[in-house]
């Protein structure tokens, strides 16, 4: 059979300064109908590049240096603008990465499905029936009155399901998602998931699914293509390649991967072994770190947590579990200091923490340091990184002079595995796992023995993600850290946390040591979470049981 | 969207209020005292005390401002000092010849300058973009004075198509105005439509290169639906309070203008009350300012509310 | 410090916009410093009998009806529009700076009152409100920048708050915040070297409107008293003979609209180098 969609040798590269900068290189990939390709990579592998010359579609600045690029027969690049809008709206369609950014804020749904629809001539009372009839396709309740909806009233797996409403349309015969899942909470993810495997069915669409998530690929494609630098690694059946990877460099993103069976943490080796280091045996008398009581949290009129109970030890990592909006982050805000709780206690061994963090005494705000999620805001862009390290040791007086402190600082970011040469250099000059890095760093400085970790791994790829984890249970043996490991992320926190706190809308669901509650979950919801995450293991997605529906009654994913 | 609409109103209502204080303070409360700041330092004492008595000095400053606002919000904005008319009817004269000159500049200046503004956007980097950019930042680098006299030279004096000067009082009929109102309107307009051109410049591009418009059209749709319907919305939002702004400018403006051309509107009226110290005028005129900047911004917050459903629907300012 | 300062330098280099514009800028300091070297007549005097002359050998732009020579005037003009300029933009943006981040930083009641009473200040239109404080408290140079600080303050602290409350959610800000940092180390070490190239275009952009703000002004007859040279005051002088002698009023205008060129273009380079958006008045 004929494939119907072929990339021969394709080369995409920018112009920047003068000089062309080769984005992609010497590509190919074949995907037949009713087939589903994969494009696997990390950040700047060119994954999503590739994607969008399917539809014709290169980034301004970016042009083809070679190959080419066919679909249904036809090369995508040599067509006239009119063929191309042709193709665009009838043969080819693409589900963006984030459909709260692609969704027009100023037209209702109905109207931007309606326009998409490949039969323009059809009268407006079949128009907007065929729009009702897809947003049925979608799964999406009461139609008639979303179709009148705005974009923004929509909650997150709402306007992802709208987007692919919008490109099932014209029904395409070929689909391109670009990361179409991420930035979903893990069920909703599951749930579009599902919708994207029924329509490929029941349409017989071919598909090309772009993803960094090793999870989703191995339940959704055909074929994966492997993508490092533009360039292809690996290109295989998806049975195949997740079985015996042929390459050091897929097997090490696959041992990246934390699994919900792990035991312990994964430490990956450089030829992608995989080793499960047991966890670290915590003394009985380990003290008790920090005390929270019936914490209560409000933002205004709303509570964003209410009444949650804990304790941390030395040397302990509990994780915070919840979706987006579950007040885990708040709570790790209030602890730093941030945000005053509304009710209820924490307590430290040096002081009172429901202060903010201004009006506690030094000694104690050294004690509980924060770590952000994002290593990209969380560097002031026109300091050193050297800089971002002195300073909290100059603040709290941890090093009493300004050469002690430079000491200092090199000597904490060798301490997290970094050349400490690269104190000099501006955060932007690093890799987003080296900024992470330093951030711990910075944390470190203030010689801590509470570390909040506020999903500290979500905005890195898999590798880095592997590694940084490794770095921080590693400090924690080192310096006996009391850690709470906030994540939405249930396989990280199998690897890392010795106990587990699971909260739902500002409610603890369950609570216990991580064997335990993965071992055998108590509430509807853990076990809910649990079933919704993929493992990077091949095989149908198996149906799940809906634990929030789409709009019946359901919170805005992002509210 | 009701919540919305009276927050704003009543936010522009504080506005004017505390800019009628403002205005109140800064023109009362300038250093020395007032009525001998109006006569000179050379006038007799008799003169002063009658002035004082005029003005009510003697009474606490308070009390002279809620005076002032009461008769202001009936129209009554007292008697000038110089005419002794009253100030109400000679500003409405003086606007209303004004308002002519404003109507024409907004009218061209608006449409010439989204329509330029767009197609530079558009163009990005290509000659049209060019050849607008730089006419635009050539405009907005030249005083209205300049333009004035440029235009006077070319369109009375080269080309005696137009009036140089307005020879009528403020009284003239519009059919008597009307040939002295374009160059005027046109050279208020030259330097206008150059911010607004600008801003709509940078505003096309940074909607064109989001992910909603790329969607759009990926979506197959024709260039002409992408832009009209996907991006022109949210490209005019930044815009509209720009223009706001700009027709706002409008009345201090005309200032220059009016006194090249000798046209009697409320700019040359300004200044020839500031010349002769008319307090009164001066008050009537800033706080008449301070309406038409509130109502512009209040129309482009109202405008923003049609091209923006977030705005509408929540109830709120937009995140 | 010098680590900013040669960032700056590549910026303005990469720039071919800023580049042209700073030279500008650069020759009319430099001439204006220079402008005794340059001419032998001198600016305030002249012979009534070589009134309204052309352009010729001697008086290479002619003469003003005083007899003055025009392009001595034009030479020195760009001192008192230069020094003027530079003195009200600078204390403007200062002052901008501070209550722009402070209004961002501290939020709250503080923010909210002060745009209030910022508003109010720019519902008066400027040329208005600077007319008024020249008539009460003469037309000297410090008092045209004050009044020029008074009447551009309220649009450069709302373009620096708007910069500024882009910068503040930033999590470095929130980890000084956590460490328990004050107010002002934050603004200094964390905020303000992350809008330094907001409040440079600023300046830049500022100081344009401000040379054309106080040409108006001097030919209205308000700012700048004659004899002294200044171009706005020139044209306003040699507008009636523009006719006889058009090199006397054009003069003037090509100093005026070269150094405002000037400036724009360096606000332009500096702002596209740097990616800041140059939204004026930004709300």
């Amino acid at each position: 059979m004929e494939p119907i969609v072929s990339v021969a040798g394709l080369g995409v590269a920018y112009r920047s300064g003068g000089a062309d900068i080769p984005v992609v290189a010497d590509v190919s990939a074949e995907v037949h109908p009713g087939q589903t390709l994969a494009l696997v990579g990390e950040s700047g592998s060119g994954k999503s590049t590739v994607a969008a010359t399917l539809l014709g579609h290169l980034r301004h600045g970016s042009r083809i240096t070679a190959g080419t690029v066919r679909v249904d027969g036809k090369d995508v690049f040599a067509l006239s603008a009119r063929e191309l809008r042709r193709l665009r709206g009838g043969t080819v369609a693409m589900v963006a990465q984030n459909a709260g950014h692609a969704l027009t804020p100023s037209m209702r749904i109905g109207k931007q499905i309606a326009e998409a629809l490949r039969d323009k001539a059809a009268g407006r009372a079949s128009s907007s029936a065929a729009v009702l009839e897809l947003l049925e396709q979608v799964r999406l309740p009461r139609p008639d009155e979303l179709a009148r909806r705005y974009p923004h009233e929509l909650s997150g797996g709402q306007q992802q399901r709208v987007a692919i409403a919008m490109a099932i349309a014209a029904r395409p015969r070929v689909l391109v998602l670009d990361e179409p899942t991420t930035g979903l909470d893990v069920v909703t993810q599951r749930g579009v998931l599902d919708l994207i495997g029924a329509l490929r069915a029941e349409l017989g669409l071919a598909a090309v699914l772009v993803s960094h998530d090793l999870g989703v690929v191995a339940h959704m494609a055909d074929q994966v293509t492997v993508l490092r630098a533009g360039r292809v690694v690996e290109s295989a059946p998806t049975r195949r390649l997740f079985a015996a990877p042929a390459e050091p460099y897929t097997r090490r993103l696959l041992a990246s991967v934390p699994r919900l069976t792990d035991e312990g943490l994964a430490l990956v080796g450089e030829d992608g072994s995989r080793e499960i280091r047991p966890r670290a045996v915590l003394p009985a008398d380990a003290p008790e770190a920090v005390a929270v009581r019936d914490v209560t949290i409000d933002y205004g009129s709303t509570r964003a947590v209410h009444g949650v109970s804990f304790q941390v030890r030395r040397g302990e990592i509990l994780a915070l579990v919840g979706e987006s909006g579950s007040g885990k982050s708040t709570l790790a805000w209030s602890l730093a200091g941030l945000r005053a709780p509304s009710g209820g206690t924490m307590t430290h061994e040096a002081g009172d923490l429901t202060r903010p963090s201004r009006r506690r005494a030094p000694s104690l705000r050294r004690k509980i340091q924060l770590v952000f999620q994002n290593a990209d805001t969380s560097l002031n862009p026109r300091r050193s990184v050297g800089d971002a390290v002195r300073r909290p040791l100059r603040f709290f007086g941890t090093a009493a002079t300004r050469p002690e402190a430079a000491a200092r600082a090199r000597q904490l970011i060798a301490d997290v595995r970094l050349d400490p040469d690269l104190a000099d250099r501006l955060p932007a000059q690093l890799s987003g796992g080296q900024r992470q890095r330093i951030g711990i760093a910075r944390a470190l400085a203030g010689e801590p023995d509470v570390l909040i970790a506020d999903e500290i791994t979500t905005a890195l790829d898999v590798s880095v993600q592997a590694e940084v984890l490794r770095l921080l249970d590693d400090l924690r043996r080192e310096r006996r850290l009391a850690c709470l490991f906030i994540s939405h992320d249930l396989a990280v926190v199998r690897g890392i946390a010795d106990r587990v706190i699971v909260l739902r809308d500002g409610v603890v669901v369950e609570e216990g040591p991580t064997e335990e509650v993965f071992a055998a979950p108590s509430h509807a919801y853990t076990r809910g979470l649990m079933a919704a995450a993929l493992a990077p293991e091949p095989g149908e997605l198996s149906p799940t049981l809906p634990l929030r529906p789409e709009g019946r009654g359901g919170t805005p994913a992002f509210p | 969207m009701f919540t919305f609409i009276a927050r704003r109103v009543v936010s522009a209502l504080g506005t004017l209020l505390l800019s009628s204080v403002l205005v109140f303070l800064a023109v009362q409360a300038l250093p020395g005292d007032v009525a001998t700041q109006v006569l000179g330092k050379d006038a007799t004492p008799s003169a002063v005390a009658a002035l004082r008595e005029k003005l009510s000095l003697d009474q606490p400053a308070w009390e002279r401002y809620t005076e002032w606002v009461k008769g202001a919000v009936h129209g009554d904005f007292g008697a000038s000092l110089v005419s002794g008319k009253a100030v109400g009817g000679e500003v409405g004269q003086y606007l209303g010849n004004s308002l002519l000159i404003a109507l024409v500049t907004v009218l061209f200046a608006v449409t010439g300058s989204l329509v330029l503004g767009i197609v530079a956007g558009l163009y990005r980097d290509r000659w049209p973009d060019h050849l607008i950019s730089t006419a635009s930042l050539v405009g907005m680098s030249v005083p209205e004075f300049v333009v004035a006299t440029v235009l006077v030279l070319a369109f009375s004096v080269a080309l005696p198509l137009f009036p140089a000067v307005v020879l009528y009082g403020p009284g003239a009929t519009t059919g008597q105005l009307l040939p002295a109102v374009w160059l005027p309107a046109a050279s208020l307009a030259i330097v206008m439509a150059a911010y607004i051109v600008r801003m709509a410049r940078t505003s096309v591009i940074d909607v064109m290169a989001s992910e909603y418009v790329t969607t759009a059209r990926l979506k197959g749709l024709s260039s002409w639906r992408v832009v009209t319907r996907h991006a022109l919305p949210s490209a005019l939002l930044p815009t509209l309070h720009v223009i706001a702004l700009n027709v706002a400018w409008l009345i201090g403006g005309v200032a220059v203008v009016e006194n090249v051309f000798n046209y009697p509107g409320i700019g040359k009226l300004m200044l020839s009350s500031v010349q002769n110290r008319d307090l009164p005028v001066i008050q009537a005129i800033a706080l008449i300012s301070a309406v038409v900047y509130v109502l512009c911004n209040l129309a482009a917050d109202l405008g923003a509310m049609a091209l923006n459903p977030k705005l509408r629907t929540r109830g709120g300012r937009a995140r | 410090m010098s680590t900013a300062v040669i960032r700056t330098w590549r910026t303005v280099r990469s720039s071919r916009a800023a580049t042209i514009g700073l030279a500008i800028v650069a020759v009319h300091v430099v001439v204006a410093l220079l402008a005794p070297l340059l001419t032998s007549y001198a600016p305030t005097v002249g012979d009534s009998s070589l009134a309204l002359l052309g352009p010729g050998a001697d008086h290479w732009a002619g003469t003003d009806q005083y007899g003055r020579d025009v392009l001595t005037r034009v030479l020195y003009g760009g001192r008192y529009a230069l020094g003027v300029s530079a003195a009200a933009t600078l204390l403007t943006v200062a002052l901008g700076t501070v209550l722009g981040c402070a209004a961002a930083l501290r939020g709250g009641r503080l923010d909210d009152a002060l745009m209030r009473v910022l508003d109010a200040v720019l519902s008066v239109p400027s040329i208005l409100a600077l007319l008024v404080i020249v008539t009460a408290l003469g037309s000297g140079p410090w008092v045209i920048v004050l009044a020029i600080a008074v009447v551009y303050v309220p649009q450069v602290t709302r373009v620096v708050r708007g910069a500024a409350l882009a910068v503040v959610p930033a999590d470095y800000v929130t980890a000084a915040r956590a460490r328990g940092e004050g107010i002002w180390p934050i603004l200094r070490r964390e905020v303000l070297p992350n809008i330094t190239d907001v409040v440079c275009v600023e300046f830049a952009m500022r100081a344009s409107w401000v040379v054309l703000l106080i040409s108006s002004l001097s030919f209205l007859g308000f700012g700048a008293n004659p004899p002294t040279p200044d171009w706005g005051l020139m044209v306003a002088e040699n507008r009636t003979a523009i006719t006889v002698v058009p090199m006397a009023g054009l003069a003037p205008i090509i100093a005026l609209a070269t150094l405002v060129v000037g400036l724009n273009l360096a606000a332009d380079g500096l702002s596209k180098a740097w990616g800041v958006d140059r939204i004026r008045e930004g709300s």
